[in-house]
């Protein structure tokens, strides 16, 4: 059954060759769907079985520390299903995206390059390997912008491309400084040997690779990269990006922080909360402060993932289950909002909120969706927003962290005010240019978003199931001693 | 050994730095170059090997201090990554100079 776990990294391998020799789009639109059915399939099985083991795939038969290795746990599960899942949501809207970009070829191979690297980067168990997907997960983003974008603005990627060059730069020295301390990079023996090495040197290493992975995540203060990218680019694309690709970087840290660094100098984790609280609140004004529907909720993300990561900084499980949960809604309300967006821009042809309005006469229900999917990511009862805010601020009190506690409830009013700005300017005040274009929604689009918010009212709901299953996967990710059994078989 | 190649790493990571402070694209692009030298001798520094034979190991060298293969390996994968990005870059500089008849950033006090 192990051999399953190579099936979601081969499938976007395959499919990218494939893409690069065939011409034919109709074929190509095919080729997409069947793709994200299957990573959907195969990632849910991959769910149910690592309900009951670790599964450890060692590749090319070499034994733990000297081989690369594939892992799933419940962390890793639970996450490559939620990704997948939105993957297979966002398919109708990147086949729509090709239709508009002269290079189909090139368009496909490089999405294919994204959904490979996302999908290895969350599986691998080693960290030189995790670099290497890192860069093809940038490399690959960056050049998917362009196509989709056009060359022509290549003067806007270019923000993009110095903030994520200097990121792996950094990231690899980090890697580097890591096995230099250590002499492994295999992520079980990594997490024997790194907390006996002392606080003070895993505290710098905790601290070198917090630097470069929070570039990738987008936190303050080096988070202009993501807007920036982001607003240059076609709609499909920056909704396909902007809703997965941050979150693989939080994970990654998640991981790395809980298996080689249990134990960093309390200063270093204040300045990480210090960070995260920043990013929380400098993130939500940023959004607030735009005046473009699109750069609002990309900019927004940078706050959102503040949240996460002041959660995971106070390290308690109750504070890590609670940034799990935030990110499971995060990345639905996200998704949701951000489709909505590119369908009102597509059909529309605007993104200003200054040259928008009245789309409540134009198109009732999608305002509805929005209003709903817009209280999801605010936090408003009874969705599945309000569950994630409670728990985090219920963590940040327990855990006596007043800083995360004020932060938190003050931007969470921020955050209501940047969507109740998109809702009056966009759908109830009166329209700048009387004969707007309808807005239509294709119906697989719109199904999407259907899909994504009865997912949001039902978690809102009953949240039971959800953070029963964030719990089960933050215990497991807690258990070091049986992930090193796992993956070394009880050698040393 | 090793501190000649430590300081030879930071000359170039500090040549780096001061390219990137040009508006030049083509500058900036060569300190992108220059820093990923850097960080292969930093690869290689991480090994804490100073053995120069090579690590085959047969009944003579099978008693010596070899060299570290990991970081041969690290070095060469991080060379080929490097090579990609620096034709990304070449890449950018090319679609840049075709849009904007020149290399240089802001030229006319224009602003992002």
């Amino acid at each position: 059954m192990k051999e399953l776990l190579l099936v979601p990294l081969l499938v976007p391998f395959l499919f990218a060759i494939a893409a690069l020799v065939t011409s034919h789009k109709k074929l190509q639109r095919f080729m997409l769907n069947s793709c994200a059915l299957i990573l959907f399939t195969s990632t849910a099985a991959l769910f149910y079985l690592a309900q009951d083991q670790l599964l450890v795939l060692h590749l090319g038969s070499w034994q733990a520390p000297y081989g690369i290795n594939l892992f799933v746990d419940k962390t890793n599960a639970l996450f490559l299903f939620l990704f997948s899942f939105l993957i297979l949501l966002i398919a109708p809207l990147l086949n729509h995206g090709a239709k508009d970009c002269d290079q189909v070829p090139q368009y496909y191979f490089l999405l294919y390059g994204v959904l490979f690297a996302i999908q290895a980067t969350m599986l691998s168990g080693d960290l030189f390997n995790l670099y290497v997907w890192f860069e093809l997960l940038f490399v690959s983003a960056f050049m998917l912008m362009v196509v989709s974008g056009g060359i022509h603005k290549i003067r806007e990627y270019l923000h993009y491309l110095f903030a994520n060059l200097i990121t792996t730069f950094l990231l690899l020295l980090s890697v580097v400084w890591i096995y230099a301390s250590a002499g492994t990079l295999n992520l079980a023996q990594l997490s024997k040997i790194l907390p006996t090495l002392g606080v003070d040197l895993s505290s710098w290493l905790y601290l070198i690779l917090f630097s470069a992975l929070s570039l990738k995540i987008g936190l303050f203060p080096f988070f202009y990269w993501l807007p920036m990218g982001y607003g240059a680019t076609s709609h499909h694309v920056s909704t396909f990006l902007a809703s997965l690709l941050t979150k693989v970087a939080l994970l990654v840290f998640l991981r790395l922080k809980i298996l080689l660094f249990p134990e960093v100098h309390s200063q270093v984790e204040t300045f990480v909360t210090t960070i995260a609280c920043l990013s929380m609140f400098a993130g939500v004004l940023a959004a607030a402060s735009r005046m473009s529907f699109r750069e609002i909720l990309t900019t927004h993300i940078v706050s959102q993932l503040g949240y996460i990561v002041a959660a995971f900084s106070l390290s308690s499980p109750l504070a890590v289950v609670a940034g799990c949960f935030y990110l499971v809604k995060h990345a639905l309300a996200k998704t949701s909002l951000l489709l909505i967006q590119s369908s009102v821009a597509l059909s529309t042809g605007l993104d200003d909120l200054r040259s928008m309005g009245s789309l409540i006469k134009k198109n009732r229900f999608l305002c509805l969706l929005f209003i709903l999917s817009a209280m999801g990511l605010a936090g408003l009862p009874p969705l599945a927003g309000f569950w994630a805010k409670l728990m985090i601020l219920f963590a940040s009190f327990k855990a006596q962290n007043m800083i995360v506690f004020t932060v938190a409830l003050v931007t969470g009013f921020f955050t209501a005010y940047s969507m109740l700005k998109i809702l009056s300017e966009v759908f109830l005040k009166d329209a700048v240019n009387k004969d707007l274009a309808d807005v239509k929604v294709q119906s697989p689009v719109l199904g999407s978003i259907c899909l994504l918010v009865v997912l949001l009212v039902s978690i809102g709901c009953y949240p039971t199931p959800l953070i029963e299953a964030c719990q089960g996967a933050v215990e497991q990710l807690m258990d070091v001693t049986s992930f090193q059994e796992a993956v070394l078989g009880g050698q040393s | 050994m090793e501190a000649l190649i430590a300081l030879n790493a930071s000359l170039l990571a500090g040549l780096a730095i001061y390219l990137f402070q040009s508006r030049n694209l083509i500058r900036i692009f060569l300190g992108v170059f220059l820093i990923s030298h850097a960080l292969h001798l930093v690869v290689y520094l991480s090994g804490h090997s100073q053995s120069l034979t090579p690590a085959f190991v047969n009944q003579t060298t099978a008693q010596e201090v070899v060299s570290n293969p990991l970081t041969q390996a690290l070095i060469l994968t991080s060379i080929v990554i490097s090579f990609a990005i620096s034709l990304l870059c070449l890449g950018v500089v090319f679609a840049y100079q075709k849009k904007y008849r020149g290399v240089v950033l802001f030229e006319n006090g224009e602003t992002a």
